[in-house]
């Protein structure tokens, strides 16, 4: 017969509980530096910890940013937390603390995920404004890098200001709106599904990250922005192709002018036809 | 065959300094999101009303730059804050969002210095009417000064009316976005679906009216014009039943003393249903055409005895209530 466990009568500390605590004790203090060693530590590793890793998965996704061979100290990365939102002087200059904090009351979560992903969401800010500021020398070019296309046939956000340009006068608006109607009709044969999508999502005002339209487009946000750029590309290129002698400035302009005949018509379609329900029938204003 | 002769605009070197900063951190924007979109968010009880103190409520007053409270959906999922435009209406109060950015994108962006590294673009182009009572449960975070409230104010008067900004304040906005394939048409889709989804939340939350002008939900210049000009008109605006339609025609008096009719479906949303028909008055003038669910009546239009013809030939005569 063998022996009966006995439940201990002294309450185990939950190990996330303990994490909390440093948390707990920073709400009730004015700022990390008043609380313990140990609690400041341990926020102070949190906050390195976190921007860390937030700067290296952004460097995984784009090589146009360079992990900071010298980040920041652990308790500067708290300190750049700590005074991203809070507004010296102001009595509810902190306020922010009150917001991380409320969410507790909405969540069954445990309180630490609760604030700490609260906290994560703040410092991915801290972490875009840091490396905006650290690195921009480095992204002085974001004008001249391709925004739509690339190679030789690339737009730059550069292209898109000087695109600020109108016809010469009346009669040559009429003559590119004629050439953007002709070239988005026939355009408008070679649409699939997902392309229709986006384009009635941009018409409409709505982002390619809305859930309903990634659903009705079968793909995600980042897929469909690649699908968006290269259909705009492939406008361009045509453009192009089709009018050689003239400038760049020419060519985005009608190419613009297409891609807002593409829209009107594919919106006006769907008026009709409703293949997605109600769905891109609010239009909403720009 | 060569393509008609254009003219361009060159923009000034700050501007274009400006668009290559926004542009820097969009870039960082994206891939932030990109890498980080498991970052877990609680789950949060739906619909849930926001706590209230009603000492803050009673507070409230232009200027005011707020913390909304952490609600059921999007305002759990990144700080927001606002500042208080008009509450001059007893039940909603307008306000405009400050931004995510640190340089102002568009031109109805202000760059606001003196807050916070993370509180310095406000704007002023995505504001929305909001309950007072999902404002009595923001928190106080600090209060504009008069010169800088005065600059906002420009910027927004600029949004309605097209005034010129003084060149103080023109530095401080973003530049123009003319392209149809500028990045900040995208940026600008997300935010306006960010701030409808945090009206939204609070339509399911009860503290918005359930009727009423606030559910111009799309529209924030039938809400500037209901809630931020002296001409405004508060008072709740008269509606029009289409018979055999899930639809109304609500009248909303602009300052220049047309009434603007706007469609709206059964849940309230702008609707086209009703676009290229007009409305016949009394005397048998015509309005110009329904267009993206709107037209103007003109000045002493009456509201009884106007009659809704559609594009196909029908008439149907419209029905207050």
């Amino acid at each position: 017969m063998g022996k009966s466990k006995v439940a201990t009568t002294e309450p185990v500390p939950d190990r996330w509980d303990v994490y909390y605590q440093p948390w707990s004790e920073w709400r009730q203090q004015c700022a990390v530096a008043l609380c313990s060693h140990p609690a400041r530590r341990t926020l102070h590793m949190w906050a390195y910890a976190r921007f860390s890793k937030l700067i290296e998965r952004c460097a995984a996704r784009t090589k146009r940013i360079t992990p900071p061979s010298d980040s920041v100290s652990p308790r500067n990365a708290w300190h750049l937390f700590e005074t991203f939102l809070a507004v010296p002087g102001a009595t509810g200059g902190k306020s922010y603390k009150k917001w991380l904090f409320s969410r507790l009351s909405r969540s069954s979560d445990h309180p630490l995920d609760v604030v700490q992903s609260g906290a994560s969401l703040i410092m991915r800010d801290v972490v875009r404004r840091y490396l905006r500021q650290e690195q921009h020398s480095g992204w002085m070019d974001s004008l001249d890098r391709p925004v739509v296309g690339h190679g030789d046939s690339a737009l730059t956000g550069r292209d898109l200001l000087a695109g600020v340009a109108d016809p010469v006068d009346e009669i040559a608006r009429r003559e590119y709106e004629s050439l953007a109607r002709a070239h988005a009709a026939r355009l408008i044969k070679g649409i699939d599904r997902a392309d229709r999508v986006i384009l009635l999502a941009k018409h409409t005002g709505r982002p390619l990250s809305d859930p309903e339209v990634e659903r009705f487009a079968g793909r995600r946000k980042s897929a469909l922005n690649r699908r968006y750029h290269a259909l705009l590309a492939s406008i361009v290129d045509e453009v192009r192709e089709s009018y050689p002698d003239d400038d760049g400035r020419a060519h985005l302009l009608l190419g613009a002018m297409i891609v807002e005949n593409l829209q009107e018509r594919i919106f006006l379609q769907e008026k009709v036809e409703m293949r997605f329900g109600r769905a891109f029938y609010v239009v909403e204003e720009p | 065959m060569t393509l008609p002769n254009i003219t361009t605009r060159p923009l000034p070197d700050w501007q274009s300094e400006r668009l290559d900063r926004w542009l820097c951190e969009w870039d960082i924007f994206e891939a932030m999101h990109e890498a980080d979109e498991a970052v877990p968010v609680p789950a949060t009880e739906p619909a849930v009303r926001p706590d209230s103190t009603g000492e803050e409520a009673a507070a409230i007053g232009v200027g005011d730059v707020r913390l909304l409270h952490p609600a059921a959906g999007e305002s759990g999922r990144r700080p927001v804050y606002v500042v208080v435009l008009s509450d001059e209406s007893p039940d909603r109060v307008l306000v405009a969002p400050f931004g995510q950015f640190a340089e102002p994108a568009v031109p109805g962006e202000l760059l606001m210095r003196g807050l916070a590294p993370g509180i310095q673009v406000l704007c002023v182009w995505n504001r929305r009417c909001l309950a007072r009572e999902r404002l009595a449960a923001s928190w106080l975070v600090a209060r504009l000064a008069d010169a800088d409230l005065g600059r906002v104010l420009t910027v927004q008067r600029h949004s309605i009316e097209g005034e010129a900004l003084p060149e103080d304040v023109a530095r401080d906005v973003g530049p123009p976005l003319k392209h149809p394939l500028d990045p900040r048409h995208e940026y600008l889709a997300r935010e306006r679906s960010f701030m409808n989804s945090l009206v939204r939340e609070c339509v399911d939350a009860g503290t918005e009216a359930a009727e009423g002008p606030a559910l111009y939900l799309d529209r924030s210049r039938a809400e500037l014009l209901l809630a931020a000009e002296e001409h405004a008109d508060y008072r709740p605006q008269p509606r029009l039943a289409v018979p055999g339609y899930a639809l109304r025609l609500v009248l909303v008096r602009l300052g220049t003393g047309e009434t603007e009719l706007q469609v709206t479906d059964d849940q309230h949303r702008p609707s086209g249903d009703l676009d290229g028909s007009y409305i016949q008055l009394p005397g048998g003038a015509r309005t110009p055409a329904v267009v993206e669910g709107r037209t103007v009546l003109p000045p002493d239009a009456p509201v009884a005895g106007l009659t809704l013809c559609l594009p196909d030939g029908t008439s149907l005569p419209l029905k207050l209530g």
